[in-house]
């Protein structure tokens, strides 16, 4: 009997050292597969940042970024009578066909003249005509050197970055600018719609003002990189 | 043969004789000295590949001299070489096509830099009929843009005054260069100076160099 009862510890013994390793190898697979047995597993934004796409560059990496309006204002004069509350429906023949493709919705940087409709404020940037409303509400603008490249530049992605408190949001190629005189008086290098300078800076001015007349001050800085999958969604990266 | 042929063919081989030691005997020297070494020369149409100075006999003549190298433009000269005497010849293919296409890039950019940053207000119409030949029209669409469609950009400038203070070509090939120059601006206003950095890209357009694009480095 003592003979069975050893046969039986010593069968005993080996199946456990079976599962022991049997547990440890599923343990590195685990680790090999997700990196790391501990922390919670990250969802990958699609937000890499590249210094260029498809050859083109940006004039620079950093920079104060610019208070731009957007391409459409409230109409205050009301001209074309129509009074919507909302913005305007594309294709309306009296309004502007910069944008194409949806309704626009009146940007929410717009605290007056919310009973007016929205008309053309002057143009439609500099790459003209056939962007969406979403491409303008996120509509973000440097110096570009197009080098016979205009085209290419239009509608590419970049993601600002406000190194003070991480906020990053992906904005679209839609217009050419500022002046060299703001870039020579306050150091302003690019410019972006409010919703993209309020998000980053948490603010529509003060203390990010970047109109300083100091072009080294840092007041509304940002970095600047193109956007490493250019399907990636306009708007604040949370 | 009768006597008539003999006294042909004798008169001819007299002349041929004749004309031959002319060429032979009548003859001058030119020596051609070219400012750079390793030159192909061309005498009326006939090539020599010349190390250095380069001497040869010629009949008494009127002769075309080209010299030639690589990189450089040729030089064409006419030339007469008399009986016994020696023609020199100095021949000066001045500065390499490198050379001047830099030096012109240089006097673009340095150019540029004084006449762009130099104004009243950058939206003057003499302000912009200055700066239009100096630059691609592609650059200057965008300014005229900027002029008419950001009024806002150029509210309250400061008049400018601007001398360049050094440029460095950065990159250079025969249709596209890079320079990065440095300027000195005085703020008319307030009498501010200020030095600053620029970049700028410049193209080969109908044989000029103009700037494509231009901006403030840090």
């Amino acid at each position: 009997m003592g003979g069975i009862s050893n046969l039986k510890n010593k069968v005993a013994g080996v199946c456990c050292a079976y599962q022991a390793f049997a547990a440890l190898l599923v343990f590195l697979v685990v680790v090999a597969f997700f990196g790391g047995a501990a922390g919670p597993l990250q969802e990958s934004t699609g937000a890499d940042e590249a210094v260029s796409v498809d050859g083109l560059t940006l004039p620079a990496t950093s920079g104060k970024i610019g208070h731009e309006d957007h391409f459409f204002a409230p109409d205050e004069t009301d001209v074309w009578g129509s009074g919507s509350p909302v913005g305007w429906v594309i294709g309306d023949p009296k309004q502007s066909n910069c944008v194409t493709g949806e309704h626009y919705v009146r940007p929410e940087s717009y605290t007056r003249g919310a009973d007016k409709p929205l008309v053309s404020a002057g143009g439609c940037g500099s790459f003209g005509t056939g962007m969406t409303p979403t491409q303008e509400r996120y509509y973000f603008n440097m110096r570009w050197d197009y080098n016979g490249r205009k085209n290419d530049y239009r509608h590419k992605k970049v993601i600002l970055t406000n190194p003070k408190n991480n906020k990053k949001i992906v904005v679209s190629i839609e217009e050419y600018g500022p002046a060299e005189s703001v870039v020579e008086d306050h150091g302003i290098n690019s410019g972006a719609t409010p919703e993209v300078y309020m998000y980053l800076f948490d603010a529509a001015g003060g203390a990010d003002n970047p109109y300083t007349g100091n072009p080294d001050d840092q007041k509304g800085y940002a970095t600047y990189a193109f956007a490493e999958d250019q399907s990636i969604k306009l708007g604040p990266l949370e | 043969m009768n006597n008539k042929m003999k006294i042909i063919i004798s008169g001819t081989t007299v002349l041929l004789v004749l004309f031959a030691s002319y060429k032979l005997i009548v003859r001058g020297r030119l020596v051609v000295e070219p400012s750079q070494k390793q030159v192909d020369i061309t005498i009326n149409k006939k090539e020599y590949k010349s190390k250095d100075t380069f001497e040869t006999a010629l009949p008494v003549g009127k002769y075309t001299v080209k010299v030639s190298k690589e990189g450089f433009d040729s030089v064409s000269k006419e030339v007469y070489i008399g009986f016994n005497t020696t023609k020199k010849l100095k021949v000066d293919l001045g500065q390499s096509v490198e050379d001047k296409a830099k030096k012109s890039i240089l006097e673009a950019s340095n150019k540029f830099i004084e006449t762009w940053y130099s104004y009243e207000s950058q939206t003057d119409e003499n302000y912009l009929a200055k700066i239009k030949p100096l630059i691609t029209q592609e650059y200057y669409d965008e300014t005229i843009y900027l002029v008419k469609n950001r009024a806002k950009d150029f509210e309250n400038q400061s008049p400018l005054e601007t001398k360049p203070l050094s440029s460095l070509l950065e990159i250079y090939n025969s249709t596209e260069a890079v320079v990065l120059a440095e300027k000195e601006s005085t703020n008319k206003k307030s009498g501010l100076k200020t030095v600053k950095k620029v970049s700028l890209r410049l193209e080969k357009v109908n044989d000029k160099w103009l700037i494509g694009y231009s901006k403030i480095v840090r």
